[in-house]
């Protein structure tokens, strides 16, 4: 699943949506992260995020 | 003659074999940040399924837990790497600088050892620096007293 697939992104509006995709390294590298390391540590690690990128984190790592 | 008619098809058929990873870092591939990390004592994780290939090593130390994220869209280059500490509270971050450093220090193409490291030794504890060694972009981020993440991309 890419990251325009998602329910998540699919909310957003144009300019929220170019913004995610020109950070998709980080929002790739965070869903991988979520699968490898447990939700607890990741919310840990992941407070700098926006919360619009969370949802789309959580939805790339459940696949 | 035949054999003359199909070199087109054969010249096509090998660029298209061929067709290069534009988002990649160059000279550098998956195995060779994994089977690195491996050799520090890093377990590894492949998730190779999806659109997106990832690899992850962790280690856990006294002081804190080491993860390294390696991603790309195929399986032979590297499109980005990603290092994180998450100290335990109380860890002084200063002695993670080692692991940072040889995270900066993977070889690829145009890479400057020298150019990377000091770069990261000056800017260890902003909030958030960034520079380019060689096409490519390392990112440091503060966001917490006890989370520190290198960022490698190309730029």
């Amino acid at each position: 699943m890419k990251i325009q697939d998602t329910q998540a992104f699919k909310a957003m509006d144009g300019v929220q949506q170019k913004v995610a995709v020109q950070n998709r390294s980080t929002i790739n590298h965070s869903a991988l992260l979520l699968k490898n390391v447990g939700t607890e540590r990741w919310e840990k690690l992941s407070n700098h995020l926006p919360n619009r990128w969370k949802n789309i984190v959580k939805e790339l790592a459940a696949v | 003659m035949k054999k003359l008619l199909l070199l087109p098809f054969f010249a096509i058929l090998f660029a298209c074999g061929t067709k290069e990873n534009e988002n990649a870092i160059k000279g550098m591939q998956p195995v060779d940040v994994y089977m690195n990390l491996e050799k520090e004592g890093f377990t590894t994780e492949k998730s190779l399924g999806g659109d997106i290939k990832g690899w992850t090593n962790k280690k856990q130390e006294v002081g804190g837990i080491f993860i390294v994220e390696t991603i790309s869209s195929d399986t032979k280059s590297v499109e980005s790497v990603r290092a994180t500490v998450n100290a335990d509270v109380g860890t002084d971050m200063q002695k993670t600088l080692p692991f940072f450093k040889y995270i900066a220090s993977l070889p690829y193409e145009d890479s400057d050892y020298e150019s990377s490291t000091k770069w990261l030794e000056n800017n260890f504890n902003s909030s958030e620096s960034d520079t380019i060694v060689g096409g490519v972009k390392f990112t440091i981020k503060n966001p917490s007293q006890i989370v520190k993440i290198l960022t490698i991309e190309k730029e």
